[in-house]
């Protein structure tokens, strides 16, 4: 049982080659528990260590400084240390002991938090995320809490950047079902709607044995977010969602479902109205501003009815069926969805008409053909994959002992079991 | 806190720039530590953000300035005012917003560089979007008083009709170059190839 | 047979070269269709009241009776309901139905004198005469029961069905009948048993039984006489017109041909084939099939004239009507088609089959008038269009609007200019469109399902890993 102090000077002298690491490596694991006890010491003795140079020793030293319940004045001391370390520390060291790195950064998390300044947090964060990810196809357990300070610092576009890669392997279910959630709230927040419809609709659809409070939040802001991007919903789960879901999920989130009916009926005051009295119950779960936006949506999705029907129609006509007060808003509504690109039109203000165009799309640039190629190309990759993830189930030793249990048996010799190993 | 980066890009003009260049340095600043709220050039960052027409961002770092930087920095309160407008789409508010502040040295070429780049902006919808169009209304969508906005706009092919007050839009076809790249060839190959197995 | 089946071949031919000379011609009066008053040759029907002694004097038996107090409900002229009342009286005392009566009278309210009034002596009799026969009909039926001879028992239930049926006993009347099933020897014996069952389930409004009927007739293995034949169309038709299949129904009312004649009057008339064919033809087919009805309903309407000869001016006149009605529509004189629709309405609510359907056919037809007058022109001009439907070109513009956005009509209003532009999808845009998207769903879709067994394989091992 070595010293603490004996410890550092090993530590300071085995940190050069990658030989040297491993010895550190195993010496550190057996002085793990005396480490844990002597956890007050340690903080001072930090600052003989180089967190660049000594990356896995300063990482066992820091660990356990970070248990037990932190004051705020602790707290504004650790912060930065522990911000410093995550910043210069080598990447290879820290793989080593992956479980203890991701520890330090979740109470790195909570003390940013104890102290009122997400934001603090959000940089670190970003940088811990990239240093212990497999590869960017991996979800780690840092994501969801790297959003969330991103959600409270308001750095919504800095959370973007991590969700921009695709995710393939995820290792802890909970883990991901909080970085969908949050991740759909940044999107929405930046009003990519798609997007974030694509990150709820995974949360709703997971596999989950029992409903959790997730899933049910989740699909509050599905609803809403499928009514302002496509201006429908239907409450059809897909085939492949978990049975707790298909069940349970109507029954919690009720006032949404019948916000959606209200929507289809396309009478702006009866969805106004049903807003108004059902106000407190959208604000209390802070989905106020997404339920407004509906609101607005359907004038938009009414304008956008009556571009299938007319080739021109006049202003005043517009604000009568869309029920607008007068033809200037109608026009300037008409101007919104211009800018945005939700429509293709020109207003006439002379005659006060406005003429509705087709999509000038004509798939025929250079550009077009690029975006094609790329989508085939993406789709490609894709399926390969694909491909690739059914042959390697298909070795698996697990599922073959299942498979091998309940398929059909239609003759003596299927009653043999399926080899579990080859003894060759 | 270092400034370089901010200042030098201000310097050389790169105001597309800025918005990132703040985040960045916030982030930094932020991790390091050090209390930089009062100090920081929430204005410039909040231009920043309106220059590359992101309201999005401007509106949650508006909401994430501390309450008392709100109230003793006017500059700030102007800058948003602008970022306010955008947000409301109160087109013409726009310009009210960006003339009735007095800017500091420091803002003063961001802010106009943003208001041309505005009108250039406006221009283009009102080309998009009407096809005959008051000039009350082009006025008003591009800051300028009624005789310089039938002028800028003549300049560029609208006919006006002094009779009816209304000009009529001349859209400018927009001509790209279609180039063929022998690659393709290559690449439809390759679907091929991956459709047969 | 031959002979006259190239007989009406060749008047066909001809029918169908002068119809299409005329329709050419037509066309080019499209544009004065609703502006100048062209001369007509025959008088428009002006909504005359109609002749209900006539009117009942197509039927027979029960359908007369209910057909009669049916128009006396849904009438509002009090004085033809007061007719349709007496008729009713004097016709249900003609027979053996007490319950019947029994309304009649409540309807009548004395309005009709001492000699319409309630008659409680031969309600009695009636009632008595009825509980011996009954009494009789069982007996025989218990012997032939217990002699077991087949035919007996057979004509025993059929005649209990009879009793029944004339008692207004419907539900066991058709009871009765049908049992009549495991004692039937011969296809005619079937026959019967079907048409009977038919007729007391048509009486009931049980039109699902009317079904099953008609084909379990019509798989019988000799071949059915022709009258029999037209006949079960009949029924089959009305089955379907219930069932608000207007095209199956018109189908069948056309298929039933001149042999039906007035063999079928206990609950159909010929004028009815001909009228419920017409409209249900006119409200669901195209032109091509329209062309080739427009020849049956010729055919019915000689028959009709043949047979009848009291002067049954309205309905006579009705038939012919039809015919009209449908070269209009085919010649696209849609003002002077929905015209006479119009005045046809009234009488058309008073028939107890199409009452329920009169408002919904009259949609169709209109609809289908709208559609047909637009679709060979790239452009409409609305004001026209709207003097020829006879309507405002605000209402118009609603009507199309309805048509456009559930797809019956591929155009787009020009509403500053007033005009109705054909719209032609562009295949090679929609395509590209119908591509890209299709390429992000399927990414879309694969990525998530990746991720879903992904997580599925970790919750696996999980469990296994501490099941090992």
């Amino acid at each position: 049982m070595q010293s603490v102090e004996n410890l550092v000077t090993q530590i300071q002298g085995l940190s050069s080659s990658a030989s040297d690491i491993s010895v550190l490596h195993n010496l550190l694991k057996a002085a793990d528990d005396s480490l844990r006890s002597e956890s007050a010491r340690l903080l001072p003795l930090l600052d003989q260590l180089e967190p660049s140079k000594h990356s896995l020793g300063y990482l066992y030293f820091l660990e356990p400084c970070t248990y037990g319940s932190i004051t705020k004045e602790r707290a504004s001391t650790l912060v930065p240390t522990i911000a410093r370390f995550i910043t210069s520390c080598v990447a290879e060291q820290i793989h080593l002991a992956p479980e203890k790195f991701i520890t330090v950064c979740k109470r790195f998390k909570e003390q940013v938090m104890l102290l009122e300044a997400p934001i603090r947090g959000v940089g670190p964060m970003l940088t811990a995320i990239h240093k212990i990810q497999a590869s960017t196809e991996h979800l780690t357990a840092l994501h969801p809490e790297f959003l969330q300070l991103c959600l409270l610092a308001k750095c919504y576009k800095t959370g973007l950047s991590v969700l921009e890669d695709d995710i393939y392997e995820v290792n802890q279910p909970r883990d991901f079902f909080l970085y969908c959630y949050y991740g759909g709230m940044i999107f929405i927040g930046q009003k990519r709607f798609q997007k974030a419809l694509e990150l709820l609709h995974n949360v709703v659809t997971a596999p989950m044995s029992t409903i959790n409070a997730i899933a049910c939040e989740a699909y509050k802001k599905y609803i809403l977010v499928s009514l302002i991007h496509h201006g429908q919903f239907s409450t059809n789960l897909p085939k492949y969602t978990s049975s707790a879901a298909q069940r349970n999920l109507k029954n919690f989130c009720q006032p949404y479902i019948e916000l959606a009916n209200s929507y289809n009926t396309g009478k702006v005051t009866e969805l106004e109205t049903y807003v108004q009295t059902n106000r407190e119950k959208f604000e209390s779960d802070n989905n106020l501003g997404l339920v407004k936006q509906v609101i607005s949506s359907m004038y938009k999705r009414n304008i956008q009815r009556l571009t299938q029907t007319y080739l021109t129609l006049s202003l005043q006509d517009i604000a009568n069926t869309v029920q607008l007060n007068s033809s200037k808003e109608a026009e300037m509504h008409v101007l919104q969805m211009i800018q945005d690109g939700e429509i293709y039109a020109t207003i006439n203000q002379k005659d006060g008409m406005v003429r509705f165009l087709e999509d000038p799309e004509q798939y025929k640039t250079c550009e077009m053909i690029e975006h094609i190629d790329s989508s085939i190309q993406r789709i490609m990759a894709l399926s390969k994959k694909l491909t690739t993830m059914d042959e390697l189930l298909s070795c698996d030793p697990l599922y073959l002992a299942k498979a091998g249990r309940e398929r059909q048996r239609f003759d003596f010799d299927d009653f043999d079991p399926v080899p579990q190993k080859f003894n060759i | 806190m270092d400034f370089s980066p901010l200042t030098d890009a201000m310097a050389s003009k790169l105001y597309d720039k800025i918005a990132d260049i703040c985040d960045q340095l916030m982030l930094q600043v932020a991790a390091e530590g050090v209390a930089f709220e009062d100090e920081w050039p929430y204005a410039i960052h909040l231009l920043g953000h309106l220059y590359v027409n992101d309201s999005n961002s401007a509106r949650f770092l508006w909401k994430s300035i501390p309450s008392a930087i709100k109230e003793n920095q006017p500059q700030v309160v102007a800058a948003w005012n602008i970022g306010q407008r955008l947000w409301t789409r109160d087109y013409a508010g726009v310009y009210e917003a960006i003339r009735g502040f007095e800017w500091s040295e420091e803002a003063q070429p961001l802010v106009a560089a943003f208001s041309e780049l505005y009108t250039k902006r406006m221009f283009q919808l009102l080309l998009s979007a009407y096809s005959t169009i008051s000039i009350q209304d082009t006025a008003l969508f591009l800051g300028m008083n009624e005789d310089d906005a039938t002028n800028y706009v003549q300049q560029l092919g609208w006919l006006a009709d002094p009779a009816s007050r209304m000009l009529t839009v001349k859209k400018q076809p927009i001509v790209t170059e279609q180039k063929l790249d022998p690659g393709k060839l290559q690449r439809l190959t390759e679907y091929v190839f991956h459709l047969e197995h | 047979m031959e002979a006259e089946d190239e007989q009406s071949n060749a008047m066909m031919e001809k029918k169908m070269e002068a119809e299409d000379e005329q329709s050419n011609a037509m066309m080019e009066e499209i544009y004065s269709n609703g502006g100048e008053e062209s001369v007509r040759s025959r008088p428009i029907i002006s909504g005359e009241q109609l002749d209900i002694e006539a009117y009942a004097s197509l039927y027979q038996g029960r359908t007369k009776i209910t057909r009669l107090l049916f128009i006396a409900d849904h009438c509002d002229n009090v004085s033809m309901r007061l007719e349709a009342l007496r008729m009713a009286y004097d016709e249900i005392k003609k027979g053996e139905n007490t319950q019947l009566f029994r309304e009649v009278v409540q309807k009548i309210d004395g309005r009709l004198g001492p000699n319409y009034a309630m008659d409680v002596a031969w309600c009695d009799s009636v009632d008595r005469r009825a509980e011996q026969r009954k009494e009789k009909l069982e007996n025989e039926l218990n012997a032939y029961r217990t002699n077991l001879i087949k035919e007996s028992i057979r004509m025993g239930y059929n005649d209990f069905g009879d009793f029944y049926y004339s008692h207004g006993a419907l539900g066991d009347a058709f009871k009765s009948y049908v049992r009549t099933r495991d004692y039937c020897t011969t296809s005619k014996h079937i026959i019967h048993m079907c048409m009977s069952a038919i007729l007391v389930s048509i009486e009931m409004g049980q039109f699902t039984h009317v079904t099953s009927y008609v084909s379990k007739a019509e798989q019988t293995p000799e071949a059915l006489e022709p009258v029999t034949v037209a006949k079960l169309r009949c029924a089959a038709g009305l089955a379907h017109l219930e069932a608000k299949k207007y095209k199956l129904a018109a189908r069948k009312f056309l298929e039933v041909g001149p042999d039906l004649g007035n063999s079928y009057n206990e609950v159909i008339a010929p004028q009815d084939v001909a009228t419920y064919g017409g409209l249900c033809a006119l409200a669901s087919f195209d032109r091509a099939e329209l062309k080739a009805c427009t020849y049956s309903i010729f055919c019915l309407y000689n028959c009709s004239k043949v047979i009848d000869n009291v002067t049954f001016r309205n309905f006579l006149e009705l038939v012919p009507e039809v015919r009209e009605l449908i070269n209009d529509f085919y010649s696209s004189h849609y003002a002077s088609c929905l015209d006479y629709l119009g005045n046809l309405k009234a009488n058309l609510l008073l028939d107890i089959h199409l009452h329920d359907h009169v408002e919904t056919l009259y949609d169709q037809i209109r609809n289908k008038a709208l559609i047909q007058y637009t679709h060979p022109f790239v452009s409409v001009d609305l004001n026209m269009m709207a003097n020829a439907f006879k309507t405002t070109v605000a209402g118009l513009e609603k009507e199309l609007e309805a048509l456009i956005t559930d797809n019956q009509i591929q155009a787009r209003i020009d509403s500053h200019n007033k005009i109705l532009y054909a719209r032609h999808a562009d295949q090679r845009n929609a395509t590209f469109q119908r591509v890209l998207q299709t390429g992000n769903e399927f990414d879309q879709d694969v990525r998530a399902m990746l991720l879903r067994a992904n997580l599925l394989k970790h919750d696996y091992t999980l469990r296994n890993s501490r099941k090992l």
